[in-house]
Formats: C-alpha cells, sequence, structure tokens
C-alpha cells in the first residue's frame, strides 16, 4: 500500500499545472494551490502524457480501490495501464485519489461525492465525458458518485470499464468475516463451502506474516475490521443500497479468473475463485458494454499465492497484467475514435529510421500506429533517444513519445512486415490488430 | 524439535515431548494474539491424530465437507517440526517442518489449524 504524503501532492499538483498551462509553471513552483478551472486537486492529478490540453480531450480517470493508492496506477512507467492511455492521441488521463480514506466505504465525502465533483469538472472543461477506469472498489465508488441524488456528475461518464470490481462483494470476505468471528456464513455464491474451507485455510497460512502487503491475499486480514471490511461482503446491504446504474451506460467489466488448491496430504479441493477476493459471478455481475474480459489464469496452490507470486489473474495484480492493460486501452481507443472521429490511415506507410539506428518500434491501434526509433549504439535505457518521426497516419506527432526501456526486451517476429531496404519497413493497416502494442523489429 | 508418527511407539514419545511443551505454550482463545516459537501441545496432537488412520477426525469441519473422501496419508507417515516453525495469530496457526511419507522423498510442508471449542483443527497440509 502506498500512500502519498501533502508533499507529494504539493509536488505533483505543479507538475499537473506545468503539463496543463506551461506558461504558469513558475507560478505553480511559488504557489502550491491549484489554480481554477484545471479541475487539478490533491485527489486528482493528470498523467503525463504528450501535452495536450484537457479542451477537447477525453478525460480518462483511474480510481483505485480499497487499502490502495492512485500509486497503484504507475503513472510514471510507460507501460503502465494510466502511463499508456495518456500517450492517446485526444486523450488526458486522470488519477483520482482517496488512499486515506479507502478503508471507509464509498459514501464518504472524499470518495463518492468527491468523485462526482472530479468528473464533473473534467467532463465541463472537456466538454467530454468522462471515461473511467476503476479498480475493486472504485468500480462501487463510481457507481454512487453517478448516481447519488444531486450528484453533479449525473450523465458525464460516457463509459466505464471496472477491473475486479465487487458487484456483489465479496463471498471470501464474508467466509473469513464469520471465520473470525465464529459466526455462520450466511448466504454465499455457488461453492460457499469452497469458500468457507478457503478462508480458514488462508487465514492458517497468513499467521506469521507480519507484512499484509496487496502482493498476496494476506492483505485481506488486514481490512476485516475496517468499515470496508463489512461493507464489502457478499451481497451486502450497503452495496444493495448503492444508487442504480445509469441507464445505457457502457460498463465493461474484467474479471480475474483463477483456480485455487487447498491440499490436505493425498485429498486436495480445487475450486475457482476468480480474483480470489472477487468471484468471477461478482466481477462480471454488470455488464452492459458486452460480453465481460476474463483473464484465466494456471491453477494456483494455497501456499504459492501466500509465499510466492498469486499471479496475474489475482485481484491486485490484474490492473498490471498487460493482457487487461491491452483490453483496457482498446476500449478507451475506440470510444475515444467514435467520440472524436479518428482519422483514417492510408493503407500502408513508411517507416525509415537514420542509419544508426538499430531498432524500430512500432504502436498499432484501431486504425492507427505510431513509431519511433532507438538508438541502441549506447546501452539502451529509460532515456534512450527517441528520433521525431515526422508526420504519419494525417499528422499524428510523435516527437513527444519516448522509449521505454521495457520495450526493448519485447522483441517479437515481424510478421506482416515489409521490407525493401535494411532502413525501410511497411506494414500494411490490413495487419493492425484493435489492441496489438508494441512491435519492435532489430535491423 | 518433535517427531510426529503414526506409529505407537512414537505417540508415547512424541506425547512425552509435547507435554513439555504444553507447560510453555497453552492455546488460548483470543483474537488479537500472535505468537511464533514451538508448537503447543494441542498443535502436536492434531499433526498425530492427522498422520493417522482417523486422519478426517482432525480437520475442520469446513474442510472435511468438501475435501474429497479418502485416506489422507499412508501409515507410517512422520512430521518433523521445525524449530520455531509454529506461527500463531489470533485463533489460527501453521506450523512448518519436514514430512516424510513411506517410500517418497521427504518434503518440506506446512500444516494450517484453526483454534476452536478447545481444540486445534486442521485447515490444509501442503507442501512448502
Amino acid at each position: 500500500m502506498n500512500r502519498r504524503g501533502g508533499a507529494g501532492r504539493v509536488a505533483a499538483a505543479a507538475v499537473a499545472l506545468a503539463l496543463l498551462c506551461p506558461a504558469q509553471a513558475a507560478l505553480a513552483a511559488a504557489t502550491p494551490t491549484p489554480t481554477p478551472g484545471t479541475c487539478v486537486t490533491g485527489q486528482l492529478q493528470p498523467v503525463p502524457g504528450i501535452g495536450q490540453k484537457l479542451a477537447g480531450s477525453v478525460p480518462v480517470v483511474f480510481i483505485h480501490g480499497i487499502n490502495s493508492s492512485a500509486a497503484m496506477w504507475h503513472v510514471s512507467s510507460g507501460l503502465s495501464i494510466a502511463g499508456q492511455a495518456a500517450l492517446i492521441k485526444g486523450v488526458t488521463a486522470w488519477t483520482f485519489d482517496y488512499a486515506h480514506q479507502s478503508l471507509d466505504w464509498v459514501k464518504d465525502q472524499r470518495i463518492g461525492p468527491a468523485f462526482a465533483a472530479a468528473i464533473a469538472c473534467l467532463a465541463r472543461a472537456s466538454r467530454h465525458k468522462v471515461i473511467v477506469v476503476a479498480h475493486s472498489m472504485g468500480g462501487l465508488a463510481t457507481q454512487y458518485a453517478i448516481g447519488y441524488p444531486g450528484s453533479p456528475a449525473a450523465g458525464d461518464v460516457g463509459e466505464l470499464i471496472t477491473i475486479g470490481t465487487p458487484y456483489q462483494g465479496s463471498a471470501l470476505l464474508s467466509a473469513m468475516q464469520a471465520a473470525v468471528s465464529g459466526s455462520e456464513a450466511g448466504s454465499l455464491p455457488s461453492g460457499g463451502a469452497g469458500y468457507v474451507a478457503l478462508a480458514e485455510a488462508l487465514l492458517s497460512a497468513c499467521a506469521g506474516i507480519a507484512t499484509h502487503t496487496d502482493s498476496n491475499p494476506c492483505w485481506l486480514v488486514s481490512v476485516l475490521r475496517s468499515p470496508v471490511g463489512t461493507a464489502l461482503q457478499w451481497q451486502s446491504p450497503q452495496i444493495r443500497q448503492l444508487p442504480p446504474w445509469p441507464p445505457g451506460l457502457p460498463v465493461l467489466d474484467i474479471a480475474g479468473d483463477v483456480r485455487i488448491q487447498v491440499p490436505v496430504g493425498a485429498r486436495t479441493i480445487t475450486q475457482d475463485f476468480g480474483d480470489v477476493p472477487v468471484s468471477l459471478g461478482s466481477a462480471t455481475a454488470h455488464d452492459t458494454a458486452g460480453p465481460a474480459y476474463v483473464r484465466h489464469c494456471s491453477p494456483l496452490t494455497l501456499l504459492g499465492a501466500v509465499h510466492l507470486d498469486p499471479g496475474p489473474c489475482f485481484h491486485t495484480h490484474l490492473p498490471n497484467d498487460s493482457d487487461v492493460i491491452a483490453v483496457v486501452l482498446a476500449a478507451i481507443r475506440s470510444y475515444v475514435k467514435a467520440a472524436t472521429s479518428a482519422q483514417t490511415s492510408p493503407e500502408s506507410f513508411p517507416i525509415e529510421y537514420p542509419q544508426d539506428m538499430t531498432l524500430a518500434c512500432i504502436q498499432q491501434y484501431g486504425q492507427g500506429a505510431h513509431a519511433q526509433w532507438v538508438n541502441t549504439i549506447s546501452p539502451p535505457s529509460y532515456g534512450a533517444q527517441c528520433f521525431r518521426a515526422g508526420s504519419l497516419l494525417g499528422g499524428l506527432d510523435l516527437d513527444a513519445w519516448c522509449p521505454v526501456e521495457a520495450t526493448l526486451h519485447h522483441f517479437s517476429s515481424p510478421a506482416g512486415w515489409h521490407s525493401d531496404n535494411p532502413y525501410r519497413y511497411s506494414l500494411a493497416t490490413s495487419t493492425i490488430k484493435p489492441w496489438e502494442t508494441w512491435r519492435c523489429y532489430q535491423n | 524439535m518433535i517427531v510426529l508418527t503414526a506409529s505407537v511407539a512414537a505417540v508415547v514419545a512424541v506425547g512425552l515431548v509435547v507435554a513439555v511443551l504444553a507447560v510453555r505454550h497453552t492455546p488460548g482463545t483470543g483474537t488479537a494474539a500472535a505468537s511464533s516459537g514451538a508448537a503447543p501441545a494441542g498443535g502436536a496432537a492434531a499433526v498425530r491424530l492427522l498422520l493417522s488412520a482417523r486422519g478426517r477426525s482432525a480437520l475442520s469441519p469446513e474442510l472435511n465437507a468438501v475435501l474429497p473422501a479418502g485416506q489422507l496419508f499412508p501409515q507410517g507417515t512422520t512430521f518433523t517440526a521445525a524449530p520455531g516453525g509454529w506461527h500463531r495469530a489470533g485463533a489460527y496457526a501453521n506450523l512448518a517442518g519436514t514430512l516424510r511419507e513411506p517410500g517418497r522423498a521427504a518434503h518440506r510442508a506446512e500444516i494450517g489449524f484453526v483454534y476452536r471449542h478447545g481444540r486445534w483443527l486442521v485447515t490444509f497440509e501442503a507442501v512448502a
């Protein structure tokens, strides 16, 4: 769990102002209070992107879940979901933080209502509806923010993408609550007995683990006594009392799906536990934008999940999974394309890079593509030289695109590429897939 | 270090050891207690029962209800607790050690427990 301190917020706000209004950067450094009209607050921060103005862009806001903070989105990484979203043309990306209230229920003034104010400001300033990307309880915070009586954000969300949101609550949390209180677990979804057995096994395995980080299932133990530890139980009154979803709001659900094995000697229980805290059924209970995306993973052993790596399907790992990131980015691009009438691309386009360059990377999406060249003569590193691609695809400016070191490690075969000399490649747009990302080719 | 086995002789020997341990560690029912060290007598007894022919009676009722039917361990299986291998938080605990099944290589294992109605019940046993 990372919680940002006050000094960090001031610094971030100053950076935000510099991005949104460079002329006021000096003023921002001297005056930490954000200027009106930027929407920037201590809770709402822009993700560094390609320097686009908020006006006319489609704002994409990332909101975290329980026992977490905006730091979970890793905005400084060009590989993160938020970092990549910020690079989409026509988008400004934002994070909303309620770290200090993340163990409180979504009705807290600094969660639902504050998020509503943030959404309303972004929609007003951009003149576009806002895309919300929510992890876990962030989806329920959005439901409250846009639906509570008198919400300033009613009608301001154009699409919601939820990752592991417990629309029906958490069966495992209910089973754990019942276990520690010695009471009956009450009604649980299909496989409820397995949840009770897993809850007890998990509580046992977590004994003696001092740090309940969100990198393994033991973090659930740390939320049991909090308000959300009650509110997020399976089909809790708090969830049932949330305001109804706005009719017609597209909601794309993303869920994890992993089976966990709880063994004793020669016998083993193997049951599907969704992303562990949130069952598959709960995470996909409100999907109005087509089929939910389910990330399937190999079965985990109980101790593997606790002591080793619970894998990409685990609740807190889902937002960092490359497959999930690709789905989210594709959904954002699709929305932005529709909202801004994206430019059409030619049938094919040339890609050239200087002779001292040895690596070319292309980012493909939908109807477009971006290209960059990386100098690998010197050791590749973050901040390696990035060369302007000129004007491709109707004037997309790649000047601000800089390589990310990890892209250098993701070579793939140049299937679909055509080359007539070592420094020129082209790629027919028919081979572009909706959410294919970096494809690099070394000369 | 304690060695737990299904054989009668070993049970007697272990009983002597855990009797000493019981003086130092008496399980409580508090929910906030956290400790580590050697297994208490009740935990050792639960392991003995788990490795016996009546192993399923060592399980928590919730686990026993969903675990596939059948014997859990072959006769002659032993578990050697690691020094300081007992970790407890409230009514839950785990014990690390080495499991030896006849005809198979020994391997590190961990056993989970819940303290209920005055006795420790097993919640899992897994390769560590």
